[in-house]
């Protein structure tokens, strides 16, 4: 029932979302803000508090990059690394790679089906950028869509919490404030740290995060000053993403451009290697796949995506997306077109991840405006 | 949403055991398989939001899954009925079985055809090869109990390549004697055994079509056909939203999340798979 209750709320907010994405906050959320000062060496005490009810899952240095991992606060001391974003989103906690469906033994002629049991234990994500956050929004809105809930996504989305980490240095490649998003938002996010550079405001965002006001009761509250320099920052990164496109009208502009021969353009230097869509954290597509040996076996589902060209082919040999230029267009037009004609919401975070990995420099931000400035021609 | 759904996984099938298989043509690669759930909490499930045009998710247990139009009508309420033709991984296994097998059954899913509105209709069903299954499911539904009154004149349109590929052979004989329907069986060229009609899909459509008024025609068959018989009907005067077509695309998941089954903005395995014309043009085609 609890999830009937939140797919009301979700309704609510797809609607707003729209008309919310140029805004910082959720105005319906503000009732909860609470706002507290961290000092910096007290970032490892709060963690530590944090741990005795949540696992976390923060930013971690491994080996050549940053990456999201669970934290061990017994044996490690923690403070936030160096990071702009990283490389990886962290939708695989949500929605891993590879997840087994269920599994099955064979007895006889007869089959004996085993669900997965999983024990899923309350977490948190630290750290995680408001673009990250927001590509959760999408899965959320996505996996809850029509008839069928994922169950497998809300059985771990339930029980996960979002702390988030305001963007100080956004990348040369991130565009969030084009689609929505703002290096300081705190939009799907549970509560938010904010770095003034010699001590953090942490700020309680939504009703689920209120489950924080008891770790943080002792610290101090913030001040007028403190409040003043955090918007005076969150004007001065928002200014350093210096791209800057209006894209109120995409999906009419792409209604208009299916049959365009910028497709062909666009897709030129394309290879069809998926890298793209692996890496993007609101991608969800998957293929399913079976095991078995002789005593039984697993049905798995592993992350796929639209831009290999098996994705649609069928037995017969059919493929209604049978080149780079359809698999690109199905890119763009499902973020750009259908996420906005089925939920109205956008289905791009500006994250800037697909630019960064594609092995031909295809940036999706060019994509973009080469759509703009074709259906402003036409 | 559903209250069912919030409980049940919708990616766990149920487990059903073939009964029956019986093979369907000369060549031998189109096989109807007759299947029973082992439990009736699950076959009651099944047939609570069962309608003729869905299909369902057939599992080979340890191979993997196909979409697969139900064949069989849920007025036939003991056993469900697949007409599968023998293609890849999980058919050819499928072929391979034996009665008494379990394999796994996910569904029923899709829209179906759209029966509510064709009530009080004249209904033209037009179908090619072994893309009949589900208006198999149709007519029989149509002409069951008492259903058959609630429709007009019932115009069928059925054509193989040759007399050994029709699938339902005792159902054609059987609708062949009914005073209350019209059936056409037409083969592609002339045939030594064969003494019903000569000539392709499109060109029976035009000879028996009832009138496009209060009409509605349901096409099921291989894209060929689909793209032949649409102008006929239309040159007939029917409109876009009185022809429906069934759409086949590459499928997983059954129930919209997988997401390789979209035609533009909609899902055929949720929104579809049938459409009507008039939704097909609105929508953004690759
Ligand atoms: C709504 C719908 C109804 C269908 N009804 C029937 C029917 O009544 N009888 C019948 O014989 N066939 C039907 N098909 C086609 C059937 O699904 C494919 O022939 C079958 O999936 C091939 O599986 P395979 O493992 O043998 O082939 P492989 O080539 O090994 O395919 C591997 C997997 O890809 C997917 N796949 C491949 N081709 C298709 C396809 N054309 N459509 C959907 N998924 C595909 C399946 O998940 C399949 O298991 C239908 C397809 C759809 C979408
Ligand atoms: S499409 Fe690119 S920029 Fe948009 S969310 Fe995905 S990876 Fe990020
Ligand atoms: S269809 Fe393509 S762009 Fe859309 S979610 Fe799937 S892989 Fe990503
Ligand atoms: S089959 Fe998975 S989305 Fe349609």
């Amino acid at each position: 029932m609890v999830k009937k209750k939140k797919k009301k709320k979700d309704k609510q907010e797809k609607q707003e979302n729209q008309n919310n994405q140029k805004n910082q906050d959720n105005p319906k959320d503000q009732q909860h803000s609470i706002e507290k000062i961290i000092p910096k060496d007290k970032l490892d005490t709060f963690i530590k508090g944090l741990y005795k009810d949540f696992k976390l899952i923060v930013p971690k240095e491994a080996e050549n990059e940053i990456e999201f991992d669970y934290l061990d606060p017994e044996n490690e001391e923690y403070q936030f690394p160096e990071y702009q974003n990283l490389r990886v989103s962290p939708k695989k906690f949500l929605f891993p790679q590879k997840e087994v469906l269920y599994s099955f033994e064979k007895e006889g002629t007869g089959i004996k089906i085993k669900e997965k049991e999983e024990k899923i234990e309350d977490q948190v994500i630290f750290g995680i950028r408001n673009c990250d956050a927001r590509s959760y929004k999408i899965l959320d809105t996505f996996f809850s869509s029509g008839k069928y809930s994922d169950p497998y996504y809300f059985s771990k989305r339930n029980k996960t919490l979002l702390i988030g980490l305001a963007c100080n240095e956004p990348m040369t490649t991130c565009f969030c404030t084009s689609v929505g998003g703002a290096p300081f938002s705190s939009e799907g996010l549970d509560a938010i740290l904010y770095d003034l550079g010699d001590k953090y405001v942490f700020k309680i965002i939504s009703e689920k995060g209120s489950a924080f006001s008891k770790y943080i009761g002792e610290y101090p509250d913030v001040k007028k000053a403190d409040l003043k320099k955090k918007e005076e920052m969150a004007k001065k990164t928002r200014d350093k993403i210096k791209f800057d496109l209006n894209l109120d009208n995409i999906e009419k502009d792409l209604d208009g451009l299916f049959e365009s021969d910028i497709w062909s353009k666009v897709s030129r230097r394309c290879l069809s290697c998926g890298a793209c869509s692996y890496i993007c954290p609101t991608c969800h597509c998957f293929d399913v796949q079976d095991k078995s040996d002789k005593h039984g076996g697993k049905r798995v589902r592993i992350w796929d995506n639209c831009q290999a060209s098996i994705f649609t082919l069928e037995a017969s040999g059919h493929n209604p997306r049978n080149s780079g230029k359809e698999r690109t267009r199905q890119r763009i037009y499902h973020k750009f077109n259908y996420y906005l004609k089925n939920y109205k919401i956008l289905g791009c975070v500006g994250c800037g991840r697909c630019i960064k990995v594609c092995p031909t420099n295809r940036d999706i931000r060019e994509t973009l405006k080469a759509v703009v400035e074709t259906a402003e021609k036409a | 949403m559903n209250h069912k759904h919030e409980l049940d996984n919708p990616y766990i099938p149920s487990l059903v055991t073939i009964e029956d298989i019986n093979t369907e043509n000369e060549v031998n690669d189109l096989k109807t398989f007759k299947l029973i759930f082992n439990e009736s909490a699950d076959k009651e499930k099944f047939y609570e939001n069962f309608k003729p045009g869905q299909f369902a998710e057939i599992t080979e247990f340890g191979i993997g899954e196909s979409p697969i139009g139900i064949a069989s009508s849920p007025t036939e309420e003991d056993y469900l009925l697949f007409t599968i033709k023998k293609t890849g991984k999980v058919t050819n296994r499928l072929h391979d079985s034996k009665q008494g097998k379990t394999i796994g059954i996910r569904g029923p899913f899709g829209n179906g055809w759209p029966l509510k509105e064709a009530e009080g209709k004249n209904l033209v069903i037009i179908g090619g090869g072994f893309a009949f299954t589900t208006l198999r499911s149709l007519i029989v539904y149509l002409l069951h109990g008492n259903n058959r009154e609630k429709f007009g004149d019932i115009t069928i349109v059925y054509g193989c390549r040759n007399p050994g590929e029709f699938c339902y052979k005792k159902d054609l004989e059987e609708w062949g004697k009914r005073e209350d329907i019209n059936l056409n069986l037409t083969i592609d060229r002339e045939h030594p055994d064969w003494k019903k009609l000569v000539g392709f899909v499109p060109t029976i459509t035009k000879e028996v079509a009832p009138s496009p008024k209060d009409a509605l025609a349901f096409v099921c068959g291989p894209p060929i056909m689909i793209k032949y018989t649409s102008p006929v009907l239309q040159e007939l005067g029917f409109k876009d939203e009185q022809i429906f077509l069934s759409l086949e695309m590459r499928m997983k998941c059954g129930i919209g999340k997988c997401g390789r089954c979209n035609v533009g903005s909609k899902f055929v395995c949720i929104d579809g798979p049938v459409f009507s014309q008039a939704e097909l043009k609105e929508l953004l085609r690759d």
